[in-house]
């Protein structure tokens, strides 16, 4: 049975396939201590174990300097295997582009238009990392 | 009830050609034309068709569907009207942005506006974002810069007391050695008096070596600057070669100077070209034996503009041509075993071309292993102004 938490910013939800995803609410902001709570969030969902994560970013407004580089810094890394974000517009583009060329993070990014290619993505990521998704059954 | 003449075409309303090219005209006349034929529908409804006024159908029922089309198409009127000026508005926000942002302002932000075009609202973003982030690297840079200054200036504080510290016992050291020299010249053991040499002779290169590490640290800092006065070409070089002579018959070399300008007053920095030439013939005569050091000092014409080469020639062991560049570095001489046999602090050459290239010339090398070198230091002339 799939376990999820809520956040201010985010539904946080774990399945029984081993990865995770993150439903951005619209929030009107989007800060430093929301990407703390969530990366925490994360982290007690997996049971500290680093998972693929499917990040629907298609209602997300606006995030803080310091919560990218939160999203894209060692602590989250330790939590997350690879991130395919899911964008719906100009708006999730820009956000996702910086991300990616700005703030560079140390695992594998992508951006996608819908949920099929983001999850067959993050299969194939799971497959060559076999040996840590071991622990999700 | 209104009478109308039937049209040809059926009812439709008369055709208005207009004879313009006007296309604000055309289109008042193809609109005219409507509602010429929206008349006289409603005409020939009412003239020919039995009209129940209240029937969704009658008449009040084409007004109603009449009246709800036009609210409906004023109301994306004007919802248009004003979603175009709220870009309008956005767009002359984000030019101020952009232009704040190349004069370096980075607090100022656009708005992001709730309904409005995806796409303005994305790059109203990016902008904020790119704001941010410039914001963020410029207080880096400053921060580095401002403890790259400090530890410059620490640096220069540090050499100052240092270069103290070090002259005063130094100085002390130099004078009692000379003082005992005097005292014992007439009686002491030659080799007493001999130590007493080494003695004067190894504080003076410690005095030499802080004095050029300082020199060099001036110049790296940019804080040297050349006092340039009137000052007498031909004396200044008799005063160095006489300063220079002990020196060359140490060496049993022989010291010859050569002075052919038509120029005798120029304006220069005479320390720092004496420091200059007093460094080149003091390597010459060090790296030969038994030779010829000759400083030849001549006057040429280029582009216009007049320079004075110094040239000093000595018959001394050369310089490997892989090495001719490298002796200007500082802290390198030729050879790893140069300082042992031949002493000096490897800064000489590199403090004196950075003197030539302050003083807008340059100072080059030719040589040949076994033949001899030819160091010039070739620099501008500046004439001395009528009257001083």
């Amino acid at each position: 049975m799939a376990k999820s938490i809520e956040t201010r910013t985010e539904i946080i939800t774990y399945g029984n396939d081993g990865i995770v995803r993150c439903s951005v609410k619209p929030t009107e902001d989007h800060t430093l201590a929301d990407a703390e709570e969530n990366v925490r969030a994360t982290a007690v969902l997996t049971e500290g174990r680093r998972m693929p994560l499917v990040l629907d970013a298609r209602q997300a407004k606006k995030i803080t300097r310091e919560a990218r580089e939160y999203y894209t810094g060692p602590k989250n890394a330790e939590v997350v295997m690879a991130t395919a974000m899911i964008i719906g517009s100009s708006v999730g583009k820009i956000i996702g582009n910086f991300l990616i060329r700005v703030n560079r993070p140390p695992f594998p990014f992508r951006l996608f238009s819908d949920e099929d290619s983001a999850y067959a993505w993050l299969v194939d990521i799971r497959a060559a990392h076999a040996d840590d998704a071991a622990g999700a059954r | 009830m209104m009478q109308r003449e039937p049209d040809s075409d059926g009812g439709r309303g008369g055709r208005s050609v207009p004879d313009t090219s006007d296309p604000r005209e055309v289109r008042a006349a193809q609109l005219v034309e409507r509602l010429g034929r929206l008349h006289a529908r409603v005409a020939a409804a009412l003239d020919g068709s039995p009209l129940v006024l209240d029937s969704p159908s009658g008449l009040e029922g084409i007004l109603e569907h009449l009246e709800r089309d036009v609210d409906r198409a004023l109301d994306a009127v004007v919802a248009e009207r004003a979603r175009n000026q709220r870009m309008d508005h956005q767009f002359g926000e984000l030019v101020e942005v952009v232009t704040a942002l190349a004069g370096l302002d980075y607090t100022q932000q656009a708005t992001v506006y709730e309904g409005q075009d995806d796409s303005i609202n994305a790059l109203a973003i990016g902008l904020n974002m790119m704001g941010e982030e410039l914001a963020s690297s410029t207080a880096r840079l400053i921060r580095a810069r401002d403890e790259a200054l400090a530890a410059n200036r620490a640096k220069s504080t540090f050499l100052a007391n240092m270069s103290h510290e070090f002259r005063t016992p130094l100085n002390a050291i130099i004078g009692y050695s000379e003082l005992l020299h005097e005292e014992q010249s007439a009686s002491a053991d030659p080799m007493v008096l001999r130590d007493l040499n080494r003695i004067n002779s190894a504080a003076r290169h410690v005095l030499n070596l802080i004095q050029d590490t300082l020199d060099i640290s001036k110049i790296e800092a940019d804080k040297l600057e050349l006092d340039i006065r009137p000052l007498e070409l031909r004396r200044l070089v008799e005063d160095v070669a006489a300063t220079v002579q002990p020196t060359a018959e140490q060496r049993a070399n022989t010291l010859e100077h050569a002075v052919e300008i038509t120029t005798e007053q120029i304006l220069g920095d005479s320390t720092r070209l004496r420091q200059i030439l007093f460094n080149l013939l003091s390597n010459a005569c060090k790296f030969t034996e038994n030779g010829l050091v000759r400083l030849s000092v001549t006057e040429r014409t280029r582009a216009a503009e007049r320079w004075i080469d110094f040239a000093v020639r000595d018959t001394g062991i050369g310089i490997p041509a892989d090495k001719q560049q490298r002796i200007f570095e500082a802290f390198t001489q030729a050879d790893g075993s140069t300082t042992r046999v031949y002493g000096g602090t490897g800064l000489g050459l590199t403090i004196s071309r950075r003197l030539c290239k302050m003083m807008g010339g340059t100072l080059t090398v030719t040589s040949e292993v076994g033949v001899g070198s030819t160091f010039t230091a070739s620099i501008p002339v500046l004439a001395v102004p009528q009257g001083v």
